[in-house]
């Protein structure tokens, strides 16, 4: 475990170097996709705090909100009519008592709203333009990857002794598996996001 | 440590929900995209017809320009050899000529059912007369009557002419009709060509069973061609009559 920590920590450096070296290149790519770059950097901040300090359940919970909302706040500041406006107003108050450790709930709802607004941005992605299509799936991973983060907390949260369960013991290595993966597409990919 | 049935179903169901989500937003994601990409073959697939026609332009004009500059020397030497030669020889001379006449007469055919030269003129009556006369073979008669003071823009023609051919030949075919008449109105700035025939047992069983069952090759290439030229077509089974219904926005039109 220790070592996919470390691991994962200097992909994500490596990743966020090269995300900075690209984007002196191309600064108004960063812009317009700010809420990835934002995500990354902040999947990189909590991975190097993991192997700094530790598991820490105050962190953990600080990223827990911090995760989905670096990437629906930009999105939602980004639209032009009211709705998106007002849905920010209602992500203040959810996202406040999402920071409060035992409120489990509110940290659920958070994900399942960001997950529905990525799923609906993706699909209205879909039918823009040619440099939208291929941005869309990137936001259906990432409601994907609420998704599994939603699973584990649940999982995390039932309250039962996990440690005899050989399933849970499978879950753990498959979400790994994917996270690690994706984070080797990034790599793949984010030369050609920012070159053509 | 156990817990209760109560907090177990709750818990599965706070996972099963956001699955459900999931799924249901996957599926939407991929509905929009594969209708997304369908479009856009579509529209590859009709454009491909823009690039087939402009192949079948140049073909029939390189055979026809080829066909009027060898013609003319081969012409002017068997003349010449007709001169010179006597008895036996001349005959077999006269012979070649008779056939390099029919080679010629066979290649403007050929070049004519390619690209038929009123399509050149761009002009709606005479590119619709020549083709009733064409279809025109045998038992077969096709006419073509306009009661139309104006037409679409020219450009138009071209897809609407072929449709019209395959119309036709799809229903001498399948239909057992002997006469067509094509009908060229301007009504209400609409174009609207009708064909008519008569509704044959072969012609109803034919119409019934393309409204039931998917649409054959050449039907598809049928309405391809009326959406380039963003055409409606009606089916109509009036007093024995069929009326196959072309409607085109006519923006020459005087209303």
């Amino acid at each position: 475990m220790i070592i996919y920590s470390y691991l994962e920590s200097f992909i994500l450096l490596v990743l966020n170097i090269r995300i900075y070296y690209y984007a002196r290149l191309d600064f108004n790519l960063l812009k317009s996709n700010f809420e990835i770059f934002i995500y990354i950097f902040a999947v990189f901040i909590d991975s190097f705090l993991y192997l700094v300090l530790g598991a820490n359940s105050a962190i953990t919970i600080l990223f827990d909100v911090i995760l989905p909302l670096s990437i629906i706040i930009p999105i939602l500041v980004r639209q032009k009519s009211r709705l998106p406006k007002l849905l920010l107003l209602l992500f203040i108050p959810i996202s406040y008592f999402a920071l409060i450790p035992t409120q489990d709930k509110m940290r659920y709802f958070l994900y399942i709203f960001s997950m529905i607004l990525l799923f609906i941005y993706s699909i209205k992605l879909n039918s823009g333009t040619s440099k939208d299509l291929k941005k869309s799936p990137m936001y259906l991973l990432f409601a994907l990857d609420f998704l599994v983060t939603i699973i584990l907390q649940q999982l995390y949260g039932l309250n039962i002794n996990w440690k005899d369960s050989e399933y849970v013991g499978f879950v753990g290595v498959v979400v790994l598996f994917i996270y690690l993966i994706n984070l080797i597409l990034a790599h793949v990919y984010i030369r050609r996001f920012f070159i053509n | 440590m156990s817990i209760s049935g109560d907090s177990l179903l709750i818990s599965l169901s706070l996972i099963l929900l956001p699955a459900l989500i999931a799924l249901i937003g996957t599926l939407l994601y991929s509905y929009v995209i594969i209708k997304r990409y369908k479009k856009v073959l579509g529209r590859l697939f009709r454009s491909s017809f823009r690039g087939v026609d402009t192949e079948r332009k140049r073909i029939a004009s390189e055979l026809h320009d080829h066909l009027a500059i060898h013609s003319i020397t081969f012409s002017e030497d068997l003349n010449e050899l007709k001169n010179r030669l006597q008895g036996q020889d001349l005959s077999i001379i006269e012979r070649l000529e008779n056939d390099f006449s029919i080679f010629k007469y066979k290649t403007h055919q050929i070049v004519e059912f390619m690209y038929p030269k009123v399509l050149v003129d761009l002009n709606w009556e005479s590119s619709l007369d020549f083709l009733a006369s064409q279809l025109s073979i045998g038992k077969i008669r096709v006419t073509f009557e306009s009661f139309a003071d104006s037409a679409p823009e020219g450009d138009w023609l071209y897809h609407t002419y072929w449709a019209i051919q395959e119309l036709i030949t799809n229903a001498i075919r399948h239909a057992n009709i002997q006469n067509v008449q094509i009908t060229a109105i301007d009504e209400d700035g609409e174009f609207i060509l009708s064909i008519h025939y008569r509704a044959t047992e072969e012609a109803k069983k034919w119409i019934e069973s393309n409204s039931k069952f998917k649409p054959g090759m050449g039907t598809m290439i049928i309405l391809d061609r009326l959406s380039i030229v963003d055409a409606k077509m009606k089916i109509e089974i009036i007093d024995g009559v069929v009326t196959h219904s072309i409607i085109l926005k006519n923006e020459n039109s005087n209303i």
